[in-house]
């Protein structure tokens, strides 16, 4: 007995070093898993307050390029008010209402990114929108560009969202032109570039085609651009293609995002959950 | 009055870096941790459960901002075990005295080039290893971290010339 305490007095430096070096991987490993405490992320009320205060003053040396954005944005609106007003009066004589309903199954709630990284392997977004807001985890990030991510935890003011610029991020989606299904993985390297998974070989596709959501998950809406197609590889041992897109969204620029709300998730559960039930 | 300077410098070093190096990144691979200085210049003298523990605390401190808990924590906790070792493992040939601090100043540019950069390796190797979580893309992480390395050891003596040139 003596001997093992002095076996330990005499390394005790050493083992109190192991304790913390475990605690420290239990808390990487943990937090690794997707969803975790909010307390333990940048929603934490201090450090997002602490954040909304740069942005309070950094804001400002962004405000000529966030009006060039915003009127940006405007025009394009604009032009799609008036070609969604035709486009109404088309459905309306054909009576049919299956696009409009879609519509009305979501709700955008905007929300101003406060926190942003771009250059590690896990990047996560701060959002100043929370439960209060009617946020909740899981629910999908987009800007007016592109796809950003899905929020990942939230308090009830801030929410820290998982970028797509994620190495555990994947996004269902599929080539607009031709409707079929592939997979969105960002590729670890490059902030503007993603890469397109689970396209065959056979598949026709061209360099400027776009890649949007496919709608699966509900996460995001379908139809949402991600990327356009850069660069088409043909691997010889591999009987998928290699595609890389650039990103729609610029991450590098985020000002303004759009949470994305499904109004009729609690359906979509139920339904999904009789099913399972039935098995 | 040295423990509250202590106390002063390390929020002093924590607000630095998260809020204004945090988005510090040369040609988008090399970053700056600078607050890791503040576990450097903490005195030889300490007791290393209590540095452990500082260590630790600046770690998750850190990490709650950068959202990789446990990361920063880790690389800390195994900066501060190991520089009693390499503080020894350098040592000038009259080993240390009571009143000598581990700034340039005191030591000496070669001692503090030496000491800053091992330590700093330790902490940036382990730091990018374990946030990339795989040995994939291993030439990629290695690159940031050696092109990190190199940045963070630049700023802390650019430091001590300008913030600590009056001891």
């Amino acid at each position: 007995m003596r001997q093992l305490f002095l076996f330990l007095y005499r390394y005790r430096f050493f083992f109190t070093f192991l304790a913390w070096e475990f605690v420290c991987t239990w808390l990487i490993i943990r937090n690794n898993a997707y969803q975790s405490a909010a307390a333990f992320t940048s929603s934490n009320q201090l450090v997002a307050y602490i954040y909304d205060i740069r942005n309070y003053f950094t804001s400002y040396i962004a405000l000529p390029r966030m009006n060039d954005e915003l009127a940006q944005e405007n025009k394009k609106l604009y032009e799609q008010v008036a070609f969604l007003k035709k486009e109404i009066e088309v459905l309306e004589m054909n009576k049919a209402k299956q696009n409009a309903d879609f519509l009305a199954n979501y709700e955008y709630i905007p929300a101003k990114v406060i926190n942003n990284s771009l250059l590690r392997t896990k990047n996560y977004l701060t959002i100043n929108k929370g439960r209060k807001d009617g946020i909740e985890e899981g629910m999908g990030v987009v800007s007016n560009s592109g796809i950003i991510g899905k929020v990942k935890a939230c308090t009830d003011n801030y929410s820290t969202v998982i970028s797509l610029l994620h190495e555990n991020i994947q996004v269902a989606s599929r080539i607009k032109k031709n409707n079929i299904i592939c997979t969105t993985k960002w590729d670890l390297l490059d902030y503007r570039e993603a890469n397109v998974l689970e396209i065959g070989r056979h598949v026709n596709l061209s360099v400027g085609d776009t890649i949007v959501a496919s709608g699966f998950s509900e996460v995001y809406p379908e139809n949402y651009p991600i990327g356009i197609v850069k660069t088409i590889n043909y691997p010889k041992s591999n009987s998928f293609l290699e595609v890389k897109i650039r990103l729609t969204a610029d991450f590098a620029s985020l000002t303004y995002v759009y949470v994305i709300k499904n109004k009729k998730q609690n359906e979509i559960d139920k339904l999904e959950k009789a099913i399972k039930e039935d098995k | 009055m040295n423990n509250l300077s202590q106390v002063i410098s390390f929020f002093i070093y924590l607000v630095l870096q998260v809020v204004f190096i945090r988005h510090w990144a040369l040609f988008d691979v090399a970053f700056c941790f600078i607050y890791i200085s503040f576990l450097l210049f903490l005195p030889f003298s300490m007791n290393l459960f209590l540095m452990m523990l500082i260590g630790f605390v600046t770690g998750i401190t850190v990490d709650l901002f950068y959202d990789t808990l446990g990361v920063h924590a880790f690389s800390c906790v195994l900066l501060t075990y190991m520089r009693p070792y390499l503080a020894n493992l350098i040592k000038p040939s009259g080993g240390y005295e009571a009143n000598m601090k581990p700034y340039l100043s005191f030591m000496g540019f070669r001692w503090f080039l030496t000491y800053t950069v091992l330590l700093t390796t330790i902490h940036h190797l382990s730091l990018f290893f374990l946030e990339a979580w795989s040995m994939n893309l291993l030439f990629f992480t290695l690159s940031k971290a050696i092109l990190s390395i190199v940045f963070t050891s630049f700023v802390i003596v650019l430091f001590q010339y300008i913030f600590y040139k009056e001891n």
